[in-house]
């Protein structure tokens, strides 16, 4: 019965986290940062984000082709993204690999507070810089009243290559997320800023809020341009090491070594690593399945201040075992550390049993009652 | 309190204790070591007598055991429901391991009922999300019916052999009656939300009331671990679970909501037993470390029903002496009734007699 959207190892937990960090105005300027070459001013920086806008207006409005391919193609996100990584990877960027494509979804569900009347600018704003600027990708071709339909029709193709380029797993989360992690800003570079702060408002939100209310437009525009150049630098970085690796392990790679299928007496050997292995982790997984229900238990009656709660031995084993003093071993529990058995046995416990005293009458009809 | 019997079960910590429908003396115990966390289990048979509560018989399992119910139609076999799924069935008579064993459950089987009519047969529910019905001489299940939820018990109506009753993680009562077609719905007859409150006055009505003019606050959906029915009113059953709140329902209006709440516990209610000498009276015994005996008040005289108002009935009394969770609970057959096994995770079973907790003394 697990469930695995409720386990630790789905990204889109920690996503969610995200959408509870600041996302005021000024922290687009960071993730909305630019990632293409120069000669593109700030605001025509993310022109798919642009279009995004655009289509989640039209979405909104009620583009119905868009919203069918826009609802297969989160869930295609969600599945094969989310659950084949666990975590959150860096995607290739998109510059690197010549064209906008799998960006485009993703970018899609940015901003989605946006749209209405101010979405209007942002097209034409878009579509003259794409058709001046030159970007090539197959959605900026689009005239801007065929963009809707085209990317909507686009979207499934799209999404099918996402997983393919780490990109997926961005679509566990909900579409407030997307804005604030910026698909494409996936260099080291890129996610400095943005980690520091996500930190910062983690840690002190109005500290955080002051400083970014004292950055003036004249010291943001120099620090942005700096920002860029270093930018292009860890991109340049980024494509060599990867085209190096790609080189060195890639399909094309030579084989550095001639690679045999292993004899029959190794197959033993590895299958019976494996299942061991199997079984470790098998055991691990248990162990800390109970140590966390074990917390559980123990917090769900932390506000109980009775005297038979705090002398539970109950509780008392729950508690052992969540600071994992007291682990599984066979049939029973043994102390972690020195491997003694731990008896559960309650022979020695003292019981009062002279008269009623702990027994009661309820006074009244239903005296007690009611905090269910 | 004139006397409180007590037996030890070192070791073991309790999760059923059911007397013998039999002999007034004689009670069963199915327990497990370190809580039915891991480990094996042990089912004690114990004898009233002079000399207090003495062993009489122990039966060494290698899985937790969850529950138990005496055979109906031998007095020296019992049957217990095991944590690997698997259902034993005991001979007193004969040596240590079991005279049958019934394997099909795919997780663990958590309770057993016997039919107490037909006698022929006994069912069992399980975390696998069925109740399956069994004869004793038969290695096979004869029937199975599908939950599709963890079913923590499961209970044969006390006046119609053929009415299968059962409650589950869902918050659904489900009512089987084996005389009904096998259409697609398995005999499945009736299913009652237990958190729903009474319906009919359409969509804005306010949340019902309880008769002390508290807000019910029961109306969410919470895992019913136990139930029971009543013994005189043949469609009267009683819920237990994890909100704290015991409900009666009302077979014959299934959406009328709750028929009673006895608010009082202040956790999970984990077993429930209806008096079988007194139609209003039940006993409950939960993780709050208490057993306590209730009145649902049908037994008075009743107040013209308020509309959208939900009956509170009265706690009689609190039994208090476990020192660790609740788990069991049943009443005596004979005598004149009030007597009382209970069961906790203390390692202990007490016998006592409820009416010492009532009003009054006895």
């Amino acid at each position: 019965m697990a469930d695995s959207m409720c386990g630790p190892s789905n990204s889109a937990k920690n996503l969610l986290a995200h959408i509870d960090r600041d996302r005021a105005h000024h922290q687009d300027r960071l993730v909305n940062a630019p990632q293409a070459g120069p000669g593109i001013a700030f605001r025509s920086q993310t022109p798919l984000a642009n279009g995004a806008e655009m289509a989640f207006g039209g979405f909104q409005q009620g583009g119905a082709p868009m919203d069918a391919a826009f609802g297969s193609g989160l869930d295609m996100n969600t599945i094969t993204g989310a659950r084949a990584y666990g975590h959150p990877v860096p995607g290739i960027p998109t510059t690197t690999m010549g064209h906008g494509g799998p960006g485009a979804p993703a970018a899609r569900l940015a901003s989605p507070a946006t749209g209405g009347a101010s979405h209007q600018e942002w097209v034409h704003q878009f579509s003259g810089m794409q058709i001046g600027g030159g970007t090539a990708g197959p959605s900026a071709a689009m005239p801007t009243q065929m963009h809707q339909p085209a990317m909507a029709m686009m979207n499934p193709a799209m999404n099918m290559q996402q997983p393919s380029f780490g990109m997926g797993m961005y679509g566990g989360g909900a579409p407030a997320v997307f804005g604030f992690q910026n698909p494409g800003m996936n260099t080291a570079a890129q996610q400095q800023p943005q980690a520091a702060v996500a930190q910062e408002s983690a840690i002190d939100v109005e500290a955080f809020n002051r400083a970014f209310g004292e950055y003036d437009d004249a010291n943001f525009e120099t620090e942005l341009a700096d920002w860029t150049e270093k930018q292009k630098v860890a991109n340049t970085e980024f494509a060599e090491a990867q085209d190096q690796w790609m080189a060195e392990h890639g399909p094309r790679a030579e084989p550095t070594a001639e690679v045999k299928p292993p004899s029959a007496d190794e197959m033993e050997v590895i299958d019976a690593n494996l299942e061991k292995l199997a079984q470790e982790q098998d055991k691990r997984r248990s162990d800390d399945e109970l140590a966390r229900a074990a917390v559980d238990i123990v917090n769900s009656v932390a506000d109980n201040t009775s005297e038979k709660f705090k002398n539970s031995r109950f509780f008392e084993l729950m508690r052992r075992i969540g600071n994992r003093e007291v682990v599984v071993e066979g049939d029973g529990f043994v102390n972690a550390a020195t491997g003694e058995t731990v008896s559960t046995s309650h022979d020695d416990d003292g019981h009062p049993d002279s008269g009623i005293g702990s027994d009661s009458v309820t006074p009244e009809k239903g005296a007690e009652g009611q905090r269910a | 309190m004139a006397s409180m019997l007590e037996f030890r079960t070192p070791g073991y910590n309790p999760y059923a204790v059911k007397y013998s429908p039999y002999y007034d003396s004689r009670l069963a115990v199915a327990a497990s070591a370190n809580y039915g966390i891991v480990g094996n289990g042990r089912l004690f048979v114990l004898g009233l007598g002079p000399a207090g509560i003495q062993l009489e018989r122990g039966f060494d399992t290698n899985d937790a055991l969850y529950d138990l119910a005496w055979s109906e139609i031998n007095e020296n076999q019992l049957v217990v429901a095991c944590g690997d799924g698997s259902l034993k069935l005991f001979d007193l008579a004969t040596g240590d391991f079991p005279v049958m064993n019934f394997s099909e459950h795919k997780r663990e089987a958590f309770s057993v009922c016997w039919n107490p009519i037909a006698k022929d047969s006994f069912i069992s529910s399980s975390w696998d999300g069925t109740i399956k019905i069994w004869s004793p001489s038969r290695p096979t299940s004869l029937k199975t019916l599908p939950v599709g939820n963890c079913t923590y018990s499961a209970c044969f109506s006390p006046s119609n052999p053929s009415i299968i009753s059962c409650v589950s993680s869902d918050s659904h009562i489900r009512i089987f009656d084996l005389r009904s077609p096998v259409s697609a719905k398995y005999h499945l007859t009736t299913v009652i939300p237990a958190h729903a409150p009474p319906q009919g006055g359409g969509g804005g009505q306010p949340l019902p009331l309880l008769s002390t003019g508290q807000t019910f606050a029961g109306a969410v959906p919470s895992e019913i671990l136990t139930h029971d029915w009543n013994k005189y009113r043949e469609t009267i059953l009683a819920t237990g679970g994890v909100d704290r709140l015991i409900r009666t329902f009302d077979l014959r209006n299934p959406a009328g909501g709750p028929a009673s709440v006895l608010p009082g516990h202040e956790y999970a209610v984990r077993r429930l037993a209806w008096s079988p000498h007194a139609s209003d009276v039940l006993a409950s015994a939960s993780y709050d470390m208490t057993v306590r005996v209730w009145s649902d008040g049908s037994s008075s005289p009743q107040p013209q029903p308020q509309p959208n108002t939900i009956p509170v009935g009265t706690q009689l009394g609190v039994m208090n002496r476990h020192s660790e969770f609740a788990t069991g609970v049943d009443w005596c057959l004979f005598g004149t009734g009030g007597w009382l096994a209970s069961a906790g995770w203390d390692q202990r079973v007490l016998v006592w007699d409820a009416h010492t907790l009532l009003r009054g003394g006895g």
